[in-house]
């Protein structure tokens, strides 16, 4: 029985990384831009499910959708130094961006009780049922599902084609007559909306949440999910956070107290990063990441 | 006239990269902007494109104020460029490359969803249509191969194929015979002699004179940002001060 | 009176800034790349001076220098496994700076690791603070505000006179020149890691004998040395001092009108302003087209 909930467990949360990866990938993997702040669309699609089910009582497909649609609002906002910067620069404001929403999630406390977190968000109730356990593992395959087919749609059509020419050379793209200004709005709000999904799948499968679960690390964590899996590809994402989620998994079961397993977790994670790069920075399904010109 | 250019200026911190330049280019001409290195052409290009604000100075292109448009507006309008040092999208096809200078519904996010079979029909017909392209340059046997693998003088007419198929009306080509073999350089004096026939305006920077005295209807020369001398080649080979400008340069004459 | 404390404490968290804005311009500097690393040589350095003093009950002044013999140490390291080999692939900034990222969450989480997430404390006593116009600064702050100084001026110093100083300086510009005039290129910039690990280590300390030694001091202190090192012009390094005080005085004044715990949010709300609309810093000379457009 026990081993029956924890791989359920460990199933749905890798459907929600699934989730991430591949949004990240469409707009990082994808179109180049460069997102160390994605952890901050997943927390506010989390926060806004949370709050909107627990002091408004709305039901949750609503407090989903609109956890979805509130992330895709800031993933217009982080549009803007998309188009102004670029490379590392980019990168350090996205790193910004997260950390002032993790900050207002930890110091807002009339909206998010700061470090106390929500606790009690109720699990989603469908024609009487409850989905908890088994029945929200199948709720969350269905989005994945959802994400993957989508995703793996317009990427697949001219649209994704614009997107890697984007990231090849902006410059050309807009000579060729395009408004790339768009086209990074475009990955960016598709990025964000499904990351927030994931964080109202997350808030209300876990039924507690708290700023502690939206840090960098979490960014950095997904970047390397998408880095596994190698740039641009979608299924790549998905073989990327199936290994990472599972990869510390049997620190779990060595008799060590929580912060060293917490502690042994992180150097797996950040020495998987830097082997990545150093060895193989394509991954395993994907192109060679951004290269700098000689 | 297609494009006017008129008393256009640009500094650069101080240096004077193009200083009251002023020029027309009439419809159906092969133009030649030619001048030493440092003169301002490529800059002369960046302007017209709109890859750069002037400080002053107009720009008309079909009888229109460009020079508030952004480079993708411009584009729009029908003007296309080649690059000196060849930007091709190198992990894409020749094929893929040349399908991107195309307007395709099946780029908006929205079609991709709702018209699917649409987006399907129309990216045949383009492939069709591009296809075209790539046999006009001698590269259809090449379409499916990845840019970065083509020889530095495919991607010199895969780049020209791309400016093709943007079916622009004025090709700004920069340096489009650089490096090239004698042979290649040849087929592309027959390709630009071609698009003329098909209507098409270019204008073009070189440094290899002979080409441009056998192609151009036009030469302008430039030197410190400014338009010294205009006229037909003969004209121009002849004028005092050309030959002051490219004396004690490095050339190829 | 209240404005004039939130002062003087944004002058103290602006030596700290002020230092780490300096290690972390010159790695830039001769490199090229932002390198996050120095956050967690801090932490390291930190709890390896608490280790020896307090732990194995050494001499504060042998646990200060052996504690910075070992950040020396892992920079050279770092530099070494990581750094160097990217640099050889011809990686992108953005590589580097996740490769430094990396890096910085390795250590920091073998601290925790090895130190465990208790409270630790050099156990200084508290001594009573001078008091000026009501606002209070203690012996410990004083000098830490003084060794920051000190120390700035001494690189200034360094930079601008001793052979070394002007190797770098020369890498700083290019490169390829640089090495055609007989510099060791790679053993320059391994020494540079070892100067700013120098500068981290003893930031580290200064404030661990203030506060104490965190695992997670780390990732704050050295994003705003980078915050700093924007603001001053990155690449910089005498820009950066004016950096690290702006930023220490502006977020410290600043939680007199937001709850203090938006401090870091102020730092990089300043952060993304500058990298909008003035990419420079203040004081920058060198730009780079790639950051804009």
């Amino acid at each position: 029985m026990a081993l029956e909930s924890y791989i359920i467990h460990l199933l749905i949360l890798i459907g929600i990384y699934i989730i991430l990866s591949i949004s990240l990938n469409l707009a990082m993997g994808f179109t180049g831009l460069l997102n160390i702040g994605h952890v901050a669309f997943y927390g506010i699609g989390a926060y806004t499910s949370a709050l909107l089910v627990l002091n408004f009582g709305v039901p949750f497909w609503i407090g989903l959708l609109s956890g979805g649609l509130v992330a895709s609002f800031f993933g217009l906002l982080l549009a803007i130094p998309s188009v102004k910067l670029k490379g590392d620069y980019l990168a350090i404001a996205t790193l910004g961006f997260a950390i002032i929403i993790e900050n207002i999630f930890r110091n807002w406390i009339s909206l998010t009780r700061g470090p106390l977190g929500l606790p009690g968000i109720p699990k989603p109730i469908l024609f009487g049922i409850t989905f908890s356990g088994f029945s929200y593992l199948i709720l969350v395959g269905i989005f994945v599902l959802i994400t993957y087919i989508f995703i793996k749609h317009i990427t697949n059509a001219p649209f994704g084609r614009l997107l890697k020419a984007i990231r090849e050379d902006e410059l050309v793209v807009s000579s060729l007559g395009k408004n790339i200004i768009k086209y990074k709005i475009h990955a960016l709000v598709i990025s964000a909306v499904f990351a927030g999904i994931a964080g109202g799948l997350y808030a209300h499968y876990i039924t507690y949440i708290d700023p502690s679960s939206f840090t960098i690390l979490e960014s950095i964590l997904i970047i390397s999910m998408v880095l596994v899996g190698g740039l641009a590809s979608v299924e790549g994402s998905i073989i990327g956070a199936v290994i990472l989620v599972l990869l510390p998994e049997p620190l779990r079961f060595l008799p060590l107290p929580s912060f060293a397993i917490g502690a042994l977790r992180q150097m797996i994670y950040a020495g998987l990063l830097i082997y990545l790069l150093i060895k193989r920075p394509q991954g395993i399904l994907g192109e060679i990441p951004v290269e700098k010109e000689s | 006239m297609l494009l006017k250019v008129k008393n256009l200026q640009k500094h650069f911190r101080g240096i004077r990269a193009v200083h009251d330049c002023n020029f027309i280019v009439d419809q159906n001409q092969i133009v030649a902007l030619i001048g030493p290195n440092g003169a301002g052409k490529t800059t002369v290009f960046n302007l017209v494109t709109g890859l750069v604000r002037p400080d002053k100075g107009d720009i008309h292109f079909k009888g229109e104020p460009i020079i508030d448009l952004s480079s993708y507006q411009i584009a729009r309008l029908g003007i296309t460029r080649t690059f000196q040092l060849i930007r091709l999208f190198p992990k894409l096809t020749a094929m893929e490359n040349l399908l991107l200078a195309k307007h395709q519904e099946g780029e908006k996010i929205l079609s991709t969803i709702l018209r699917t079979r649409y987006i399907k029909h129309e990216e045949q017909t383009n492939r069709e249509r591009c296809l075209e392209f790539l046999k006009f340059v001698g590269l259809e046997n090449k379409k499916n191969s990845h840019a970065c693998n083509l020889s530095y003088g495919q991607q010199k007419l895969l780049e020209i194929a791309r400016a093709l198929a943007t079916e622009a009306d004025l090709l700004l080509l920069d340096e489009p015979v650089a490096g090239v073999s004698p042979i290649m350089r040849e087929k592309i004096k027959e390709l630009l002699l071609r698009l003329k026939k098909e209507g098409k305006t270019i204008l073009f920077i070189e440094h290899d004179m002979k080409f441009v005295m056998d192609l151009a209807d036009k030469v302008i020369v430039m030197d410190y940002g400014k338009e010294i001398a205009i006229g037909t080649p003969k004209q121009v080979q002849k004028n005092p001060k050309v030959l002051q400008a490219y004396l004690g340069k490095k050339v190829k004459l | 009176m209240v404005l004039l404390q939130l002062l003087v404490n944004g002058i103290i968290a602006g030596a700290i800034y002020a230092l780490m804005a300096s290690s972390f311009s010159l790695i830039y500097n001769i490199i090229k790349f932002m390198d996050l690393s120095p956050g967690a040589l801090f932490v390291v350095s930190a709890f390896s001076a608490y280790a020896f003093n307090i732990l194995f009950g050494l001499n504060f002044l042998v646990s200060l220098i052996l504690a910075l013999i070992i950040v020396s140490i892992l920079a050279i390291l770092i530099n070494k496994i990581v750094y160097k080999p990217l640099r050889n692939k011809n990686a992108s900034n953005f590589i580097l700076f996740l490769a430094s990222f990396g890096v910085f969450l390795f250590i920091t989480a073998l601290i925790l690791l090895i130190f465990g997430a208790e409270v630790r404390t050099f156990g200084l006593p508290i001594t009573r603070g001078y008091e000026i116009s009501g606002a209070i600064i203690t012996k410990t702050q004083i000098l830490l505000i003084v060794i920051s100084l000190v120390l700035f001026l001494l690189l200034q110093l360094f930079m601008k006179t001793t052979k070394l100083g002007k190797a770098m300086r020369a890498i700083a510009d290019d490169k390829q020149i640089a090495s055609t005039l007989g510099i060791n290129v790679e053993k320059t910039i391994a020494i540079t890691f070892v100067i700013s690990s120098l500068l981290t280590g003893i930031a580290g300390i200064l404030v661990a004998l203030e506060q104490n030694p965190e695992h997670t001091m780390g990732l704050s202190v050295i994003l705003k040395g980078l915050t700093a090192s924007i603001i001053g012009g990155i690449g910089n390094v005498p820009a950066a001092l004016v950096g690290g005080f702006l930023i220490g005085i502006i977020e410290n004044i600043g939680i007199w009108f937001l709850p203090s715990g938006y401090k870091d949010a102020i730092a990089f709300v300043i952060l993304i302003l500058f990298l909008l609309f003035r990419p420079k810093g203040l004081f920058g000379v060198k730009t780079r087209e790639e950051a804009s457009g």
